[in-house]
């Protein structure tokens, strides 16, 4: 299982079609997203369709089922305690666009972890041209994610399509923080801060994760709260937070 | 009858409660503090302790900005001591003194505090009157005057003050000074300087009095007295100096101090509602606090316009719609610039209208509560697809044209609800209110607690630098205490592009009076053992402390080096600080702060110019040392050093990632003359002329000798920082000597060293390289020289050229016999002069290449030649004598070819192009000879089967003639003669005598046609003689006749053709009629000689016909001239 090659408006598409049509054969879905192309794509191409079932299909927000592909369900999906992810009712019910995609990315993120560390290296050391991106990771794995030049250049699309990274003059920078990256890089600085458990002043693990990313405080308060409703961390008083390490063991963001 | 109702009835107010301003000594009293717990708390303090030491006079200032309550802080401090000062339990009387406005004269300053003395304490008038004037005599010189004022003013307070403390019971005396706002305005730079040495003045000479003096101060004040000098021992500087620390500041308010301040002068003029909020809709105090900054003033401005708007349009409440109608185009009290641009607004709408029909209309009904309340409005409240619409980009037009989502939508309990967006409300608010006078305040704190804010002031600049995208921070930085505090060091990797290291930077700010010695100690462990090459320094042009000075001297030269070099030191100018750029960095770096869009990285990064001067000195010290793989490019560039390339090629011959090798990469390793280029193409730098890294080395060896390894390392890291790895410095250094060696430039020796043998480099001397390269330049002319006479004895063509050009090169390199003391010019033209040798050698290499290429083709020819040849004889099949000839030629042949053979083996091409000319011309006689041979045997054959032909013809001839005929035998023994000859032939042609069996048939042939011809004639004679004497036949009947024709007969047989024809014409003359022939004749002349009416009208068939016709035309005598055949029209 490899990261396809998809784009996200095109795998949002995919879920708007079942979401508005209902389970659809493969042969109707293939033809439906064939019709709904218009951009970067051949519309007479099958191979394109493919892809795009077959990537929705890995991060599990759709499954083949004797009606045929449907969205996943909220009670099916709770599954073994993945956390940040998402099934397909749910990035449906996101609302805007912006917000589905953004559920849909998290689910990609989970099924292909080596997301997490391309981003990570171009928010620590952006600008980053593609070529220094090949050079960090070519060959490397992350969480059994493994990496080559080809899913790398398919992840920075899929990063950039997602406005995690943005092109700028001298390469790829930061852009919209995802939320599995603030729970990765949380993990990391939180590991490092307090050694062998215990639990951190948030001010601190702001002033770290500031100084290694540059992270905006709204972004720090608003992932902490969503860290928090997915019972990742607990605040206590004092701004004392303490990470539920046994929630992220399913949360793969981490190895 | 009663009161005129207020036009605030509505709203349940007797009056105005936010028209005055506080500052109003009456008003001041009215209404409370608010907000300032920790402030009072420190008034307090610092009052308190006048009262504990009240010798030694204390000084404090206190900072706000206009607007925030300083004067109302003052003015209630100054009641509050007039009422007694409380300290553990008791109660002590003092005298305090408010002065609004410390003013720009030292005489008027004296008069006012006099005038509040008195006013407080009456008692004092008549020993004030008592005083001598201030005023000096006019005995005094003009030029001493106003230093006599200043010590009048001085020696009259201390007296006041004094007879206050010791007749009158007081313990202590304040004053309590207001603004400074005159020094602000004024221009005239000698004025304000004069006041403040009187100021000083007085506050040195009353330091002992028991005054103590609370100076209150804007930021603006505050750099109006310490702008004109950058010198740190300035009038203004010495002033505030002696006031600063444990400052007190004035921000601005929370929302909830602004609450209550509204409430509380709410209460002030109502009966009823009391402690409550009312009318003011709650929700309106965010919005105006943010918009405001939380400025007291700039709120009670804005509450009190809304009321006015709010009783105007009778409404019974301050809602959103009366703060958006009070804000919009409110102009800020402390910025030049409008709250709510109204300008901003309209456009807005404007761009509405066109993102849905309905927008407008939604928008500006719900404005108030959108703006000014910062509510979050339910979806039913909008109309059908407005939501959407504003959610999405809107356009809007002018001065700031671009794209603004309005609104964002908010899920409450599964119901969505839209508020304005942070966009939109950027776009009406243009700036958040509270920027200015916020950096200002930081930097305020910053300028005034070096110490504290040192680590923060570090972090700000460390921030800054990595949110340009120049570099990555390390997670922790390096600490050290000082005092209470702690300083800090941020080291960060700098990125310098591709093909570039990193090198780590050890980033800091200091704003203190000296560079501490701990902050160096700091820079120090960064380089020790956290990896820094480098430092960067932001300061004010601060010199070190002694103790600082004392501790760079007692390090050892390494670190002593980093300190003094290593470290790039920033000066920030006075316009930089007055541009408030402390409280910028404070603000980026101190992280409780929310400074999120307050400052911008970038311009104050580049304010500062750090990065440039970063990169400078990066280019200028650091010897750099590629990774792995570029310099595993390098190595192949200078091992194919005569060769360029393109990227291409060097990815394919080094198996290198595409990503590895861009032209970034070569562009970062040119830029460190690691490479250069020929055109297009990459090359190994020349040492002395593009001056690699590694020409450092080259230069200290050849300045100062042989060294060894520890004393290069030593010797570049004086000037140089090593861009590797910590621990990597041998394999560099060794490196670069890999590269000086390879190209001869340096080579390895010993020295001693006190008494011992070490392992050292020098460089190959000039004289040594020169040598080396003339010596070198002679055995590669002599090995031209020898090549020339190579092509010469090959006779290889067109090499007269070679011949002057090694004429020229000879002369030059005699020149340079003469040369005795080599210099490095000398060296490039010998090495010139090898390229030029070596180009010619080239040259001649080719010719003489081509020439043996051409010999081996030729011999190779001539050898193909011969196998033809011996292939031809092997398939001639010939034997005898001819075939021994042949087989002759064949072993010549194979002998021919087997010298060749040996001579192309051998490389003998010398004597090939000799051998191989005569080979070929005997391969050639052979070739004629051989062909010779084989052509005469076919020409027998030919011959042969010709005469055979015509001997059996004379057989056929002499077979017909009679027996009878003499001529019969005559010629069988002729023939048979003839025949024998043909075995002699057959015999000479079988043992391959061709040539002579050729004779052989040469000879018969005469004969043999003679032979034939003889008898051919006489059996046509004898054959002519029958058939007419066969045609007289039937013509004779009688006996006699028959007698005669019978002799006739006889006669012809025995070949008497003399007597025939008389024998005929006799038969003739018997003949009864006339002949066959004589009819047929007669038929002819009768039908005018047709042929085809003779066979129909007469008895003449067509055999008979054509046989009379063929004996008559034969007939020499006979009268036919001519025969002509009628053919049928086409």
């Amino acid at each position: 299982m490899t990261l396809q090659y998809a784009r996200l408006f095109q795998l949002r598409a995919g879920i708007q079609l079942i979401a508005e049509s209902g389970p659809m054969s493969k042969e109707e879905l293939t033809d439906a997203l064939r019709q709904r192309k218009t951009i970067d794509a051949d519309e007479t191409a099958t191979e394109g369709a493919d892809d795009i079932i077959e990537q929705l299909r890995d991060a599990n927000i759709i499954k083949n089922s004797e009606e045929g592909y449907r969205l996943t369900s909220e009670e099916e999906f709770n599954d073994k305690g993945a956390v940040l992810t998402y099934s397909g009712e749910e990035v449906v019910g996101a609302g805007d666009q912006r917000s589905q995609a953004d559920r849909i990315l998290a689910n990609i993120m989970y099924q292909h972890p080596m997301l997490l560390v391309l981003s990570k290296f171009i928010y620590r050391k952006g600008p980053v041209k593609d070529y220094e991106v090949m050079r960090e990771f070519d060959a490397e794995a992350f969480i059994d994610d493994k990496m080559n030049q080809f899913t790398i250049d398919m992840g920075l699309n899929l990063l950039e399509d997602a406005d995690v990274i943005e092109p700028a003059d001298n390469g790829y920078i930061q852009g919209r923080w995802p939320v599995r990256l603030f729970a990765h890089v949380i993990y990391e600085e939180y590991s490092d801060l307090i050694g062998d458990g215990g639990s951190i002043r948030e001010p601190e693990l702001f002033e770290r994760l500031e100084t290694l990313y540059g992270i905006p405080r709204s972004t720090f308060d608003n992932y902490i709260k969503r860290l928090h409703t997915a019972g990742i961390v607990s605040e206590g008083s004092y701004k004392q937070l303490t990470l539920n390490e046994s929630v992220l063991e399913g949360a793969k963001i981490h190895e | 009858m009663s009161e005129p109702a207020s036009k605030f009835d509505e709203l349940g107010l007797e009056r105005d409660p936010f028209s005055t301003t506080i500052a109003d000594e009456e008003i001041a009293a009215q209404y409370s503090l608010v907000g300032r717990d920790d402030q009072e708390y420190r008034l307090r303090e610092f009052v308190q302790s006048g009262i504990r030491e009240p010798d030694l006079m204390k000084r404090r200032l206190i900072f706000g900005e206009y607007g925030t309550g300083k004067s109302h802080h003052l003015i209630e401090l100054r009641d509050e001591v007039r009422e007694g000062v409380e300290v553990e339990g008791e109660t002590y009387e003092a005298l305090a003194v408010y002065v609004g406005n410390l003013g720009l004269s030292i005489r008027r300053l004296y008069e006012k505090i006099v005038e509040e003395i008195l006013e407080d304490e009456p008692r004092l008038q008549d020993y004030v009157e008592a005083l001598p004037d201030v005023e000096p005599d006019n005995s005094v010189d003009e030029a001493y005057q106003y230093e006599r004022l200043q010590d009048n003013v001085a020696t009259n307070l201390r007296k006041i003050v004094t007879h206050a403390r010791e007749e009158l019971g007081y313990r202590s005396v304040y004053l309590f000074i207001d603004e400074a706002e005159d020094i602000e305005a004024e221009n005239d730079e000698q004025k304000v300087q004069r006041f403040i040495r009187s100021f000083l003045h007085f506050v040195n000479e009353l330091n002992t009095s028991g005054l103590h003096i609370l100076l209150g101060f804007s930021q603006g004040a505050r750099m109006a007295i310490t702008q004109y000098e950058d010198d740190d021992d300035s009038l203004g500087n010495a002033l505030v100096q002696r006031f600063q620390g444990d400052d007190i500041y004035l921000g601005d308010l929370t929302e909830s101090d602004v609450k209550e301040m509204l409430i509380d002068r709410m209460d002030v003029h109502r009966t009823s509602n009391r402690s409550d909020i009312s009318p003011i809709v709650e929700d309106t105090i965010d919005v105006v606090t943010e918009v405001t900054g939380g400025h007291p003033r700039s709120i009670l401005q804005i509450y009190s316009e809304a009321l006015n708007y709010a009783a105007k349009v009778d409404a019974d409440r301050i809602d959103g719609d009366a703060i958006v109608y009070a804000l919009r185009d409110f102009t800020s009290l402390v910025r030049d610039e409008d709250l709510l641009s109204g300008e901003a607004l309209t456009t807005l709408k404007k761009a509405l209208e066109d993102a849905h029909p309905d927008a407008r209309d939604d928008f500006e009904r719900l404005e108030g509560r959108l703006i000014g309340e910062g509510d979050a409005i339910p979806e039913n409240s909008f109309s059908d697809g407005v939501p959407g619409a504003l959610m999405s980009p809107v356009t809007v037009e002018g001065e700031d044209a671009g794209e603004i989502r309005v609104l964002e939508k908010r899920d409450r309990h599964g119901r969505y609800y839209y508020v304005l967006s942070e966009e939109a409300k950027d776009f009406l608010f243009r700036g958040k209110g509270d920027e200015g006078t916020e950096i200002q305040k930081l930097d305020l704190q910053a300028t005034n607690a070096p110490d504290k804010y040192q680590r923060y002031l570090s972090r700000g600049l460390a921030l800054a630098v990595q949110s340009m995208g120049k570099g990555s921070l390390h997670k922790d930085p390096v600490t050290i205490a000082s005092g209470r505090y702690e300083y800090a060091l941020y080291l960060i990797d700098v990125d310098r592009g591709p093909g570039k290291g990193k090198p780590t930077v050890a980033v800091g700010v200091y704003n203190g009076q000296e560079i501490p010695v701990e902050l160096l100690k700091l820079y120090v462990e960064a380089y020790q053992s956290q990896g820094a090459t480098f430092g960067a320094l932001v300061k004010q042009n601060q010199q070190q402390s002694a103790e600082a000075n004392k501790y760079v001297n007692g390090l050892d030269s390494e670190e002593r080096q980093f300190v003094t070099d290593r470290i790039i030191e920033v000066n920030l100018s006075t316009e930089q600080r007055d541009n408030f750029i402390y409280g910028r960095l404070l603000a980026l770096g101190d992280s409780e702060i929310q400074a999120e869009g307050m400052v911008d990285g970038h311009t104050l990064i580049s304010e500062i110019g750090i990065i440039g001067g970063l990169q400078e000195t990066f280019t200028e010290t650091i010897l750099p040392f590629p990774d792995k793989v570029h310099r595993d490019v390098i190595d192949h560039l200078e091992k194919n050093d005569a060769r360029e390339f393109t990227i291409g090629n060097l990815q394919d011959e080094l198996d290198i990632q595409s990503y590895n090798l861009k032209s970034d990469h070569m562009i970062g390793l040119k830029d460190q003359n690691l490479v250069a280029k020929s055109g297009q193409r990459l090359i190994y730098p020349d040492i002395e002329n593009d001056r690699p890294p590694w020409y450092e080395i080259y230069r200290r060896l050849n300045e100062q000798g042989a060294l060894t390894m520890e004393e290069i390392q030593a010797q570049v890291t004086t000037d140089f920082a090593l861009g590797c790895s910590r621990g990597d410095e041998n394999a560099m250094i060794q490196w670069y000597l890999d590269h000086l060696q390879r190209q001869n430039y340096v080579e390895p020796t010993t020295v001693e060293r006190e008494g011992e043998i070490h392992d050292a480099y020098d460089i190959v001397s000039v004289e040594d390289q020169y040598n080396e390269a003339r010596s070198r330049a002679q055995s590669r002319l002599d090995a031209a020289q020898a090549l020339y006479e190579e092509a010469v004895s090959l006779d290889a063509k067109s090499i007269n050229s070679y011949k002057n050009r090694i004429e020229d090169y000879t002369t030059q390199l005699d020149q340079f016999d003469e040369v005795f003391n080599p210099t490095h010019n000398d060296l490039n033209e010998v090495r010139a002069l090898i390229d030029d040798i070596v180009g010619l050698e080239e040259d001649l290499e080719d010719t003489v290449s081509d020439r043996k290429e051409k010999i081996i083709g030729n011999a190779v020819s001539v050898r193909d030649d011969i196998d033809d040849l011996r292939r031809e004889i092997s398939k001639s099949d010939v034997e005898g004598s001819f075939g021994s000839q042949l087989d002759d030629y064949d072993d010549e042949l194979g002998e021919l070819d087997t010298e060749l053979e040996s001579l192309i083996d051998n490389e003998q091409y010398e004597r090939l192009a000799k051998r191989t000319g005569s080979i070929d011309d005997r391969v050639d006689t052979i070739d004629d000879e051989v062909e010779q041979l084989l052509g005469v045997k076919s020409k027998c054959t030919e011959k042969y089967k010709q005469l055979r032909d015509i001997a059996d013809s004379a057989k056929d001839h002499i077979d017909a003639i009679s027996a009878e005929n003499s001529s019969h035998a005559e010629l069988e023994d002729q023939l048979e003669t003839i025949e024998s000859r043909f075995d002699d032939y057959r015999d000479q042609f079988n043992s391959g005598e061709f040539q002579v069996a050729l004779s052989t048939l040469e000879e018969i042939e005469p004969d043999l046609k003679s032979l034939k011809d003889q008898a051919q004639g006489i059996e046509q004679q004898q054959q002519q003689y029958l058939k007419q004497l066969d045609d007289l036949d039937p013509e004779i009947s009688d006996e006699e006749g028959k007698d005669l024709l019978e002799e006739a007969r006889k006669t012809v047989k025995k070949g008497d053709f003399a007597t025939a024809p008389t024998l005929i014409d006799d038969l003739r003359e018997r003949a009864k009629g006339p002949t066959r022939r004589e009819q047929f004749v007669a038929a002819l002349r009768e039908y005018d000689g047709s042929f085809t009416k003779i066979v129909t009208e007469t008895d003449f068939n067509e055999t008979e016909a054509f046989s009379q016709l063929k004996d008559v035309y034969s007939d020499s005598t006979s009268d036919i001239e001519d025969i002509t055949v009628v053919m049928t029209n086409e």
